[in-house]
């Protein structure tokens, strides 16, 4: 009996070995089976969860990298996206002057860069890219697709100052386009202008738009200037006091028309 | 608690083979890291238990491959079974020695996996264990070098044990 186990002991790897081949050979000759499916299922089942964790945890240094260069590259994307979209605000900047021209039928104006400011709080002049070289003359007129601007001060070979109108002593003959009644449109301080010289009696209402004139030679006639936004009858007073809020926005000022046509004028200034 | 830790030298192996061996791979050729576990389970244990570990590892492998079923356990147990001789032999004492029974045993194994999975085109099999099985069982054997180096200097400099 003892000789029995002893001879099982020692066979037992072969013993075994030989099951495991057999059995090996039957399950490569037997086609699949439901069993098999279900082992199958069951084994990736289990170990699936594992695998996705070690995966997971590999996986988070390369999230790790990628988030790093998803962020760079979303920086970048940021910076195309704004230079695009300043690019197609100057667009419509640019179609609302040529629509301008069109619509207000100049035919001699010329497209200038806004390239520097005042550097005062009041910000009453601009420098402007176009001079000498370009025709440009002293006192013309200076103009958006909004309105009025201003005028030429001062010429340079390649540049121009402009005298806002947002300056005490830039003033504008101005009328009422609703009623034609005329005034002196001068600035007053902040960001709204006064209409002066309207008798009392005359019929000015808030929303009513200002134009120029036209008198004075200096700027074309029709030109927007801004909306009434508070009419004030005082006593003892023979004229309103009107507040006029201004068309352009002369805070952001990129580009502006300088009208060389119809107001040119022969005075030169030195640099 | 033999079997419990086989089935977690086992269990590591075979999610480290199908997760984080691939990070490794030096034009797509992984070590095989079941034939390494399986390496030392038959040193530690023996041809029985490397027989029936190689078995059951190499039929849970072949669960994942269907048109394969029993290939993988068929050529693993005879490799536990054939590793299994090594059990506290003389010859396996150094880490050269266990390398090259270890390169032999994957090249042994891919062998039996090619030539059967591909019969009976026993050329294309033999092609297969040139191209694949070769650099296989030497990534493999580099691979154990490395491990056997290891454990050889922690077994140097591990506190000397309770004396006679």
């Amino acid at each position: 009996m003892a000789r029995v186990f002893f001879w099982t002991d020692r066979s037992r790897p072969y013993i075994t070995v030989a099951v495991a081949v057999i059995i090996s050979i039957v399950l490569l000759t037997m086609g699949p089976s439901h069993q098999m499916t279900v082992a199958r299922t069951v084994t990736v089942t289990v170990l699936a969860p594992v695998q996705k964790g070690i995966s997971w945890f590999h996986q988070l240094g390369d999230f790790l990298a990628q988030n790093r260069r998803l962020r760079r590259l979303n920086t970048e994307l940021a910076l195309e996206n704004q230079l695009l979209r300043e690019a197609q605000l100057e667009n419509v900047r640019l179609r609302q002057l040529l629509s301008f021209r069109e619509r207000e039928q100049l035919s001699a104006i010329l497209l200038a860069e806004v390239i520097a400011r005042e550097p005062d709080r009041q910000m009453n002049s601009i420098l402007i890219g176009a001079g000498r070289d370009r025709a440009v003359r002293r006192n013309m007129p200076v103009v958006t697709a909004h309105g009025l601007v201003g005028k030429v001060v001062e010429v340079f070979p390649r540049t121009s100052l402009v005298q806002l109108l947002m300056d005490r002593n830039c003033p504008a003959s101005a009328m009422v386009q609703r009623t034609r009644i005329s005034g002196l449109l001068s600035y007053r301080g902040g960001t709204t202008f006064r209409l002066e010289n309207v008798p009392w009696r005359m019929d000015v209402r808030e929303g009513d738009q200002v134009i120029s004139s036209g008198m004075g030679d200096l700027f074309p006639k029709g030109l927007s200037l801004g909306r009434v936004i508070e009419v004030r009858s005082q006593e003892r007073s023979l004229f309103k006091d009107i507040t006029v809020e201004p068309s352009v926005d002369f805070n952001s000022l990129e580009e502006v028309f300088v009208i060389i046509g119809p107001a040119e004028q022969s005075q030169e200034v030195s640099p | 608690m033999k079997a419990l830790r086989m089935v977690l030298i086992f269990g590591v192996a075979l999610v480290l083979q199908s997760t984080l061996v691939r990070l490794v791979a030096i034009e797509s050729i992984q070590p095989d890291l079941i034939l390494l576990a399986l390496f030392f389970v038959a040193l530690m244990e023996g041809s029985y238990p490397a027989t029936i570990a190689g078995f059951c590892v190499g039929l849970v492998q072949d669960l994942y491959a269907p048109q394969t079923l029993g290939l993988n356990a068929l050529s693993k147990s005879l490799i536990g079974f054939a590793l299994g001789f090594c059990h506290r032999g003389v010859f396996v004492e150094g880490l050269i020695p266990r390398s090259l029974i270890l390169f032999a045993a994957v090249l042994l194994h891919d062998l039996v996996y090619f030539i059967i999975s591909l019969w009976p085109d026993i050329g294309a099999g033999l092609g297969r264990v040139a191209v694949v099985g070769f650099p296989t069982a030497l990534y493999t054997a580099i691979l154990g070098y490395v491990i056997f180096y290891f454990l050889h200097r922690k077994e140097q400099f591990q506190p000397l044990q309770d004396g006679p």
